[in-house]
């Protein structure tokens, strides 16, 4: 009873969906976006008409002055440094517009663009010092901040009066200051084209990609040849200009050059560039981050002027946001690794029957022997990882290798080898089509061929997303084992969706049915999943009727068939239940049954894990990968069974010498030819009442042309 | 007998009440309704007062906050402060963010003439009555009460160039935030004065920022430049502390002539004025100020008048403070008294 | 009340106390291949304890105590039952705990004479047997009340705490108990006045001076400590039968699996240390134990290990011998010192070794 509720809770309730959200990642931009909202709901819930048209208008056209400078300051981060010199350069170039405007009498159109030319050479003298001379951002920018503030002081104290008592009144200065279009004011809409552009430049422009990777890391972007100092330099400039535009604005709105106009202006835009996200350590950002963190230092401190607080304690408030801000955000981007794998792994109720018996006396198919004991060795030390083998109707035999290459040794004794040819990945399951291309599942890549020619072409490595889950599946992570149907379409099982194939062994860990089988067709090139929810399916089989596939689930311990065409379309079947081992590959036998490796067996203790989640998450956590209970591969054996489930015999090595550990087999000419993903040789066992004729490609295609 | 009863009964219960009403209306024409106090009450009750300071926390500002306060709190008229803490920015948000809420009144200080003009411009035209205090902008508006920053200035210098006459004529200046009111104005009036004595040198002109420690660093740098400076006219005694500080340090109190101006409160002028750290200072009386803006406050806001309708200015008649009347009392007010009456 | 607060917090997150890590082996437990290159000398498969009286090596095997002579060994006795320790007393006679529950002496001055209990209790594994220093008294250690020797695995995964050393007067009648409550008591060698005790699943090697609490003389082992035997020159050999790791320190904080794991499986299937493993696929088997190109790593987290590490008198570990993780001569359960050899027991592979003392030592350069 106890275990009926476990295994429903585990069914449907989705633990693993938390994992697959944290590592996404638009959660780093969720969580600031998460705040905004909060403080948004609390300060409207505490001052009435908090957000109405009239004062969001008002908000937005300060949000958006200082929302330029935290452009500037994000960019300056993202790149790796800091400018905090902001302040300062705001009051300058404010300044710069008013004298031109009020002193010079120019007319607004030249301004403007005297203004942003102010504010870019600003920027250019912090660019030149930092990226040209390599001198430390914060000390510099800490000096310029002196620097042009004493500046700032000096020019005001002269012409301060005069800009006092000029009122001008001129429509184009008016709108930019005050005015709307539409009823969104006049800023709001440069802003947000310079935030759209932004985004573009950062995400898919390339002088945003070097900006992102100089932050990442300046020495690896020097040796892949990126423009270090010059980028550097031009995003300075850059910040010089967004503050100046920010300047602009603010001068048209009030006119003022206060003596402390842009004094703590760079704690606020800091505050608000770490708050949004953008880490401190440069790499990282984006503008939406910029944006939010923008938009909830300025809720904050104009909520709280509203709610007549004491004006000590806004400053305060915006220093302590910033400490939290910065203490979370070291500790996120230094853990944001471990916590995910921590909550990734998401282990769930898996029961099965007890296990066979498989002692030498037993009686049972299944009962030890060591017929494999007398294997011939090919490729003893040679070779590394064949996890299949296969045969072509001249008796050459090819294998993969975890280095990526397949290779051929040449009959009849099989000493003699070379690279046939060279994918990549871990090449797993292979099968010759009809026209004698080899299709080859290639771990960590996809579904690839190699031509007769020994060219080696892309089938497909993605299929159609799946709305059910989170994490982007529509790519292909571990494509295991395939076979040809008659019409040339190709169906192939990929064992995971949500591991690499580096970690088999979590998803093992987990046992959630994370496999599926998924369909190619060469004739049209499009690929598409067919069944899902498959608990590690592993190898592919042609059945006897041509219509339907045989295909194993490792973690199941089960062979199960589906039907692709014919009247029983859709339809899956149990051929094979409660396996004592995990199955692997399965191939043809002469004799019109099938061979199926079982690359492990099972055991009790693991077996009762399986059905305790609860114990395999906290042996997830607290244990590293090397003290976790694993299926046993350092043992296997291969099986023959019917189409009708039953099991005809079996094949060991008892004392685990020779071959220990089995992924696939291949019957041919009167030998069964055995691989193993973990060794480092491919055996040959001679069968004594085989068809000593058999050639697997014959049987399917019929004879060779 | 008892239909009897049931019917003379009425009768006689109203004849005994004509007899009672014939004796009341006697004393009922002793007291006359006054038509208007009603209508008052209820135009002030509920009425919000939005009062933005440059600054809460020093003695101008909490003066005038507990003078309002203290006068209009019994008629039901709230007082709220919105505190921008020395920030031209927070203010300019302060000020913007109240014409969407739209008090009845606000009470402005500003920090420059420049910054608040067009919005509290926008703020008369939407209704609201704003007065300025003391520091005003470029917008006149509604009313205006505070000091006459000329009249100081020119009040300060003469002192300073009396007490320079047969000295070296050397005189600095230390002005508070260049765009104030307070200091551009106060300026003129110092220009004006100097225009008629030629024979006065400056040989220091800053700014201080109304920061004491400013105001220090400055007068240190010019005693140590010019150490036979004979006076320093500075802008405010809150800040001018510092410039006396540094004048005690160089040994010379009494040798420099320290003008001022300030609120009149007694720790920082009537107590500096006795200890010989300044030797005039003008004071424009902090209560008499919020007298001034209490009243005026209640007579529009009781009027009915349309904002920006009529606008005027109540000049706040000034107390010259010497070592002569600093001993006095009613030259200066105290600050907790005034919280304490309120 | 913090400290329980801070406990239970530390048993929900699995940090602090409750974390599994065990200590490295380091220093002078820095692991060699030692034991597994060692020459071979007997193959029993019943072999349970060793004994020396300084001029032969004696071995309870089975119900049968033999004496290693140098051609074949040789039985000497057979006092009926299992055997589960034995010990030489001067002046030739020999100590055998039978069935875990006698304690009889056979030859010498007190042939015949045995015992069944203890200060009212009556023994249920007696696991290790040694002379006093004076010779007139023997030492014993009672490993579990609950479980007989056999079931050593079931005391320690239900947390047994039964164990005691008791000493037993040859003289007269007297018997009484030196230690109690400990966490299995497993191997009692006498130093002087102080007696050394193994207590196996506290990890340690205490030292008894005839108080309740002896004091630990090593701590912190990454093993289970078994018998221990007096070295020439001062110091014992402890021997280990099997390793620490962290999949069974996280199982013996599970109670959950621990039950059921109990219930339902065969108890050579637990996870659970081991003398020998790696026999049957039907072992629990841990990531570090997957064989790559035939070949197992030897820091691999030991499901059984041999180890016998030599203390010197102040408790210090001055070397150690390893058979590792990927090596055949596990559960090291007995060594013995005589005549400049070191005869040790590995009860996982049925095999009795034998070293130079003299080579070992020069090999650690003393």
């Amino acid at each position: 009873m106890n275990e009926r509720l476990l295994s429903l809770r585990y069914r449907w309730w989705p633990d693993h969906v938390v994992g697959e959200i944290l590592s996404k990642r638009w959660t780093e931009t969720a969580i600031p976006a998460i705040v905004l909202v909060i403080v948004a709901a609390a300060f409207s819930a505490a001052i009435p008409g908090f957000l109405s048209a009239a004062s969001l208008a008002d908000t937005a056209r300060q949000a958006c002055e200082i929302g330029f400078c935290v452009f500037g300051m994000s960019l300056v981060i993202i790149v790796g440094g800091i400018d905090l010199s902001i302040g300062s350069m705001f009051a300058l170039t404010d300044f710069c517009a008013l004298f031109c405007l009020d002193v010079l009498n120019w007319p607004v159109s030249a301004v403007i663009p005297t203004t942003l030319l102010a504010g870019a050479l600003l920027g250019a003298v912090n660019g030149i010092l930092v990226g040209y001379f390599r001198l430390r951002a914060f000390i510099t920018t800490l000096i310029t901040l002196i620097v042009y503030r004493a500046a700032y002081d000096l020019v005001i104290f002269r012409h301060s009066n005069q800009i006092a008592a000029a009122f001008p009144d001129i429509p184009s200065w008016n709108f930019i200051g005050g005015g709307t279009l539409l009823g969104v004011p006049s800023i709001v809409l440069v802003y947000a084209v310079v935030a759209i552009f932004g985004h573009v430049f950062l995400t898919r422009l390339r002088p945003g990609w070097h900006v992102t990777a100089i932050g990442g890391s300046r020495r690896s972007a020097f040796n892949s040849g990126i423009p270090v100092r010059r980028t550097i330099a031009q995003c300075y400039v850059a910040s010089g200009i967004l503050t100046a535009t920010g300047a602009l604005f603010f001068a048209a709105r009030l006119g003022t050059v206060g003596g402390d106009i842009g004094v703590g202006l760079e704690v606020t835009v800091l505050t608000a560039a770490i708050l949004g996200g953008i880490s401190l350590g440069g790499g990282k950002g984006s503008v939406a981050k910029a944006v939010i963190g923008t938009l909830i230092v300025l809720l904050i401190t104009n909520g709280l002027t509203t709610l007549s607080a004491p004006g000590g304690l806004n400053r305060m408030v915006l220093a302590s946001i910033l400490l939290i801000a910065a203490m979370i955000d070291i500790r996120w981007v230094k853990n944001r690794t471990r916590i995910i794998s921590k909550v990734y792994v998401s282990p769930t109720y898996h029961a099965m029957p007890p296990i066979p018996a498989t002692d030498p006396d037993s009686g049972s198919p299944f009962a030890q022997n060591d017929r494999l004991r007398n294997v011939a060795e090919i490729g003893v030390g040679l070779i590394e990882a064949p996890e299949d083998i296969i045969l072509d109707h001249e008796d050459n035999l090819y294998a993969g290798s975890r280095h990526g290459d397949i290779i051929r040794f040449f009959p009849p004794d099989y000493e003699r080898m070379e690279v046939y040819a060279h994918i990549g990945g871990q090449p797993l399951g292979m099968a010759f089509d009809r026209e004698r291309t080899l299709y080859v599942c290639v771990g960590g890549m996809g579904l690839y061929r190699i031509t007769r020619n020994r060219a080696v072409e892309k089938a497909t490595d993605e299929t159609n997303r799946s709305l059910r889950s989170v994490n982007d599946d529509s790519r292909l992570r571990l494509a295991d084992d395939l076979d040809i149907a008659d019409d040339g379409r190709v169906f192939f099982s990929e064992a995971t969706v949500r591991y690499e194939m580096h970690e088999w062994p979590v998803d093992g860990l987990e046992a959630r049915g994370n496999g599926r089988i998924i369909c190619y067709d060469p004739n049209t090139e499009t690929t598409k999943t067919v069944l899902h929810g498959l608990k590690f399916p592993n190898g592919v089989c042609i059945a006897s009727d041509r219509q339907s596939i045989l295909f194993a689930e490792t973690w199941g311990c089960t062979v199960k068939r589906y039907w692709f065409a014919g009247a029983k379309a859709g339809r899956v079947e149990t051929v094979l239940d409660n396996l004592p081992g995990y199955p692997d590959n399965i191939n043809l036998a002469s004799d019109g049954n099938y061979w199926l490796a079982l690359v492990g067996m099972r055991c009790p203790a693991l077996d009762l894990a399986w059905r305790m989640p609860g114990f395999r998450r906290r042996m997830a956590k607290r244990l590293p990968v090397d003290e976790w209970l694993f299926p046993n591969i350092n043992t296997g054996c291969v099986v023959k069974f019917d189409e009708e489930g039953r099991i005809l015999e079996s094949l060991w090595d008892l004392g685990g010498v020779n071959h220990p550990m089995i992924t696939s087999m291949r019957e041919h000419r009167g030998h069964l030819y055995l691989g193993g993903i973990l060794n480092n040789r491919i055996g040959r066992y001679r069968l004594a009442d085989a068809d000593p004729n058999f050639v697997q490609y014959d049987v399917r295609w019929g004879a060779a042309q | 007998m008892n239909g009897l009863m049931r019917k003379t009964m009425p009768v006689l219960a109203g004849l005994g009440m004509l007899g009672l009403m014939a004796t009341t209306p006697a004393r009922a024409q002793q007291g006359l309704e006054e038509p208007f106090q009603a209508q008052f009450n209820q135009a002030l009750q509920g009425k919000v007062v939005a009062y933005v300071p440059v600054a809460m926390n020093f003695d101008l500002t909490e003066g005038w906050y507990a003078g309002v306060k203290r006068e209009l709190a019994p008629y039901g008229v709230k007082v709220e402060v919105r505190d921008p803490n020395w920030s031209t920015n927070a203010g300019a948000q302060a000020v913007t963010t109240l014409l969407s809420e739209k008090p009845a009144v606000m009470i402005i200080h500003n920090p420059d003439v420049q910054t608040y003009a067009k919005l509290l411009q926008r703020a008369e035209k939407e209704g609201i009555y704003v007065i300025q205090i003391n520091m005003g902008s470029a917008y006149r508006s509604t009313a205006f009460v505070g000091a006459n920053w000329m009249e100081i200035g020119e009040r300060d210098t003469t002192a300073v160039v009396d007490a320079c006459k047969g000295k070296s004529n050397k005189i600095a200046i230390i002005q508070g935030a260049l765009s104030a009111a307070a200091s551009a104005y106060t300026l003129k009036g110092v220009e004006n004065v100097l225009a008629k004595h030629p024979e006065i040198q400056v040989v220091s002109s800053q700014a201080a920022d109304w920061d004491a420690a400013k105001a220090k660093a400055i007068a240190q740098t010019v005693l140590k430049q010019h150490p036979d400076i004979c006076g320093i006219v500075g802008f405010w005694d809150g800040m001018d502390i510092g410039t006396a500080a540094a004048v005690k340090e160089a040994g010379m109190t009494g040798k420099v002539f320290v003008a001022t101006s300030g609120g009149g409160e007694t720790r920082g002028a009537c107590d500096q004025v006795k200890s010989g750290a300044f030797d005039l200072d003008v004071s424009y009386d902090v209560p008499t100020q919020a007298a001034d803006m209490a009243a005026m406050i209640k007579w529009l806001l009781a009027s009915g008048m349309k904002a920006g309708e009529t606008k005027s200015s109540i000049y706040t008649t000034l107390i010259p403070i010497t070592k002569a009347n600093a001993d006095a009392p009613g030259t200066c007010w105290s600050l907790g008294a005034m919280q304490n009456k309120s | 009340m913090i400290a329980s607060l801070q406990r239970l917090a530390d048993r929900v997150l699995g940090r602090g106390e409750a974390t599994g890590t065990i200590p490295p082996f380091d220093g002078p437990l820095k692991p060699n291949q030692l034991l597994e290159t060692a020459p071979i000398v007997l193959s029993l498969d019943d072999g349970e304890d060793l004994a020396t009286d300084g001029r032969h090596v004696y071995v309870a095997a089975g119900e049968r105590v033999l004496r290693l002579d140098p051609d074949q060994p040789r039985e000497i006795a057979r006092p009926g039952g299992t055997i589960t320790a034995l010990s030489c007393l001067p002046g030739g006679a020999l100590a055998v705990a039978i069935g875990g529950r006698e304690v009889r002496i056979v030859g010498g001055a007190h042939d015949g004479k045995r015992w069944t209990s203890v200060a009212g209790h009556p023994l249920t594994s007696v696991n290790a047997l040694a002379p006093t220093a004076d010779g007139r008294g023997l030492l014993l250690t009672d490993g579990s009340r609950e479980h007989d020797c056999a079931r050593w695995c079931h005391d320690l995964m239900s947390g047994g705490k039964s164990g005691r050393a008791a000493q037993l007067d040859l003289d007269g009648d007297g018997a009484r108990e030196i230690a109690r409550g400990l966490s299995y008591a497993f191997g009692i060698c006498a130093a002087g006045a102080t007696v050394v005790v193994s207590e196996s699943w506290a990890h340690r090697v205490i030292a008894c001076d005839d108080g309740q609490h002896g004091q630990p003389l090593v701590e912190s082992l990454p093993v289970y400590p078994s018998r221990i035997t007096p070295a020439a020159g001062g110091g014992f050999w402890v021997t280990a039968f099997t390793a620490r790791t962290q999949l069974v320190e996280f199982v013996l904080r599970e109670p959950a699996y621990r039950r059921r794991m109990m219930r339902e499986i065969e108890p050579r299937f637990w996870i659970a240390p081991k003398l020998s493993s790696g026999r049957t696929f039907l072992e629990p088997m841990q990531g570090a134990h997957i064989k790559t190109m035939g070949i197992l790593k030897p820091w691999a987290p030991p499901r059984s290990y041999g180890l016998v590490i030599r203390l010197d008198a102040d408790g210090l570990a001055a070397y150690s011998l390893h058979s590792r993780a990927d090596g055949t001569h596990h559960g090291v359960v007995a060594a013995v010192e005589c005549e400049g050899h070191l005869y040790v027991l590995a009860k996982g592979c049925g095999k009795i070794l034998r070293l130079s003392v003299d080579a070992i030592a020069r090999e650690f350069s003393l």
